[in-house]
């Protein structure tokens, strides 16, 4: 969508020059302890986030109004793998306190999980599918 | 699964009752279920909070034990932080966000739905500590090494704190990644980035927070965690205590203001749309959102001014910079006031009452901004009461103006007036009844975190007060609870664009169907369209009449 990674581009821009102000009034790096390097995975995890945009198309980066897309769009309704991993990745968490037979139920929870996703998307392709060829033949 | 392209929408089979409420990928379906167990965590939260006043009604009270205040305390600041207001504002922003800029869905709504149960696992993991043998976590929201090591504070209860934190600020990071992920990618065509709404600004900045600052809570917690059950000595002596603390912190200040953007963004629509007037410097205060938010990013260490291990020169400058954005926007409130036609609904008292109550916090936060003042209030009642009129007389504030604002779109009725207006003036009484007392107490040294206290002229009288309006701030919630119910019950049919609204989501039917728009959205040239609308068809004129038309056509 156009000018979609301005916002992230203009807010690493202002985190950036608080972080060059931050080490000119510290001298060093390491003069506020880990805060720097905090500051700069921060910092990091905005870049990846324009970066990986921008990659996909350049319109992120010019300014205006987003424009029609015509493609088609999946929207899924509902779908059960989510809470399946989510139900896992808890169960785990539990399980590291608790005991480690929580974690191995977790694991197949998960697996039962990805198989449930696998499917939903591949249901999702076929309908996208179908849907441009029927506006094909329109 | 349905697939749509924007010119043409199949009909959308969902399942119903409990699997559709579990399964739904329906943005406004995961907001709603997030909200609502919030909402659940702030009962509960309260419950803790009461128990701790009732405690400090008198000086030398034994209710409670010293074990059990400490849970109490850690639990009730756990509870709401990580459970309530910061889930709170990641659903409003999840459920009107997509809404306001005419996307029919939530980008990633499965990671989203994911991130919802991840949450909800860690807040019910967090709570089971009550029922751990030695209690749950008991080290304050914060848990500062070396209290929270295995060595000082053994037992389940701390471990399941800690986990419990580290999966809600999981599931909280995937939610708020998919509505950074809508506003960027998903707005409809004619949207541009300075004609987004202002709610959505305010939830764009603090998705942006959440995105870049959780990520410090989770190796805060895992490391923590690693910590404590296989003492590897990450967190040790002085150089690790104050190493968690910065990676505590770099989480824990932006986290105040993930806890506050959305409030201001739903205080300040409420203001406008009541006040029959756009929001007045809108682009000045897009760009002080973007300073405000980054500026928040680099004030983390003010929190740890006397450690004596940060430049506090430094983030004494960047928390005192704060006041200049903050200015900025209430400057825009005052100009939207002026000139305006105000309409003293629930929503504008609420809304008015978040700009006036959030003033004292925040000017008291220019006070603890100075390292030399905070020197004489760290760990006081004074910073107690500062945060609490952010968080409470604030955020709260701004959280029920955007439920009494946008309650007939969520649910297709309106919530009665009167015992909204009854709500408001409790909420008013109470907050200020519990929390300015504490400023009191605090300038006279009245040291947080303490079951009991010691005689001092006025400490009983002004804890008595302060236990007093916890009373009334807990029947104004009751009023609240009994409004929702009442108005559920009784519907007064709201329609579709009740109040005369500015933005998309009252161009859509209340509530809003599936894929959000069941009708083609109105031309977008500002951020406020709904307005610019009316306004056109006002300059218009009134419509010809037939004598009109056919004297028109005889000529």
């Amino acid at each position: 969508v156009k000018a979609g990674a301005i916002p992230v581009v203009a807010w690493f821009v202002l985190n950036a020059i608080l972080f060059a102000v931050h080490l000119l009034m510290t001298g060093h790096a390491q003069a506020d302890g880990l805060g720097a390097w905090l500051a700069a995975f921060a910092l990091g995890i905005l870049l990846v986030w324009a970066v990986v945009m921008a990659a996909e198309s350049r319109q992120v980066l010019r300014r205006g109004p987003p424009e029609l897309d015509e493609g088609p769009e999946a929207v899924p309704a509902a779908s059960l793998g989510p809470p399946m991993v989510a139900f896992a990745v808890v169960a785990c968490g539990f399980g590291l306190v608790f005991g480690a037979f929580l974690v191995f139920i977790a694991a197949g929870v998960f697996a039962g999980a990805v198989f449930v996703l696998a499917r939903e998307v591949r249901d999702e392709r076929r309908a996208r599918r179908a849907w441009s060829r029927e506006v094909g033949d329109r | 699964m349905t697939v749509q392209a924007s010119s043409a929408r199949p009909a959308v089979r969902r399942p119903g009752g409990w699997l559709g409420a579990f399964t739904s990928t329906d943005h406004k379906r995961i907001a709603l279920n997030l909200g609502c167990m919030s909402l659940v965590f702030f009962l509960l939260g309260g419950v803790f909070a009461l128990l701790m006043r009732s405690q400090l009604a008198s000086d030398n009270s034994h209710l409670v034990s010293d074990y059990t205040y400490a849970e109490l305390f850690t639990m009730h600041g756990s509870t709401m932080i990580y459970l309530f207001v910061a889930p709170m504002a990641i659903a409003m922003a999840m459920y009107l966000a997509p809404l306001q800029i005419g996307a029919v869905s939530l980008a990633a709504p499965r990671t989203a739905l994911t991130g919802f149960w991840i949450w909800l696992g860690g807040g019910l993991v967090m709570q089971s500590g009550w029922f751990a043998g030695d209690g749950p976590g008991r080290d304050g929201w914060f848990s500062y090494v070396p209290l929270s090591d295995s060595q000082n504070t053994p037992g389940t209860g701390q471990d399941l704190w800690t986990m419990g934190v580290t999966l809600a600020a999981i599931g909280m990071l995937l939610m708020g990644a998919c509505v950074l992920a809508t506003i960027l990618r998903r707005r409809a065509p004619g949207m541009a980035l300075l004609r987004m709404p202002i709610f959505t600004w305010t939830a764009l900045v603090t998705v942006l927070m959440v995105v870049s600052g959780f990520p410090a809570l989770i190796i805060a917690m895992g490391l923590l965690f690693i910590d404590r059950t296989t003492d590897a000595y990450i967190y040790s002596g002085f150089a690790g205590a104050i190493d968690y603390q910065d990676i505590f912190w770099f989480f824990g200040h932006p986290v105040v203001y993930v806890m506050f953007f959305p409030f201001l963004g739903a205080a300040a629509e409420a203001v406008a749309v009541c006040a029959h007037k756009r929001w007045f410097g809108y682009k000045a205060f897009v760009a002080s959102m973007l300073a405000f938010s980054a500026l928040s990013m680099a004030v983390w260490a003010h929190h740890m001014f006397t450690t004596g291990g940060v430049t506090n020169q430094y983030f004494a400058a960047t928390s005192t910079a704060l006041v200049v954005p903050a200015g900025i926007e209430y400057f825009d409130l005052v100009g939207t006031l002026v000139g305006g036609s105000l309409v003293l609904r629930t929503s504008m008292l609420f809304g008015l009452g978040f700009f006036v109550q959030f003033l004292i916090g925040g000017l008291s936060g220019i006070w603890v901004a100075s390292p030399t003042l905070d020197y004489a209030a760290n760990d006081t009642y004074f910073v107690i009461a500062h945060f609490h009129y952010t968080l409470f007389a604030g955020s709260v504030f701004g959280f029920f103006a955007g439920v009494y604002h946008w309650f007939p779109k969520i649910t297709g009725a309106r919530l009665r007036e009167g015992l909204g207006k009854l709500h408001f003036v409790l909420l008013v009484i109470g907050t200020n009844l519990t929390f300015f007392p504490m400023f009191l107490v605090g300038e006279d040294g009245m040291p947080r975190r303490i079951v009991r206290y010691p005689q001092h002229p006025g400490w009983v009288t002004d804890n008595r007060l302060e236990t007093i309006g916890a009373g009334i701030i807990a029947v104004g919630v009751l009023v609240f609870l009994i409004n929702v119910v009442v108005s559920m019950r009784r519907r007064v049919i709201a329609g579709d664009d009740p109040w005369e609204g500015h933005t998309l989501e009252w161009a859509t039917s209340s509530p809003p169907p599936p894929l959000n728009f069941n009708r083609p959205l109105p031309p977008i040239r500002s951020y406020a369209p709904l307005l610019d609308l009316r306004q056109q068809i006002a300059d218009a004129g009134p419509p010809a009449t037939g004598a009109e038309i056919r004297e028109e056509a005889s000529a």
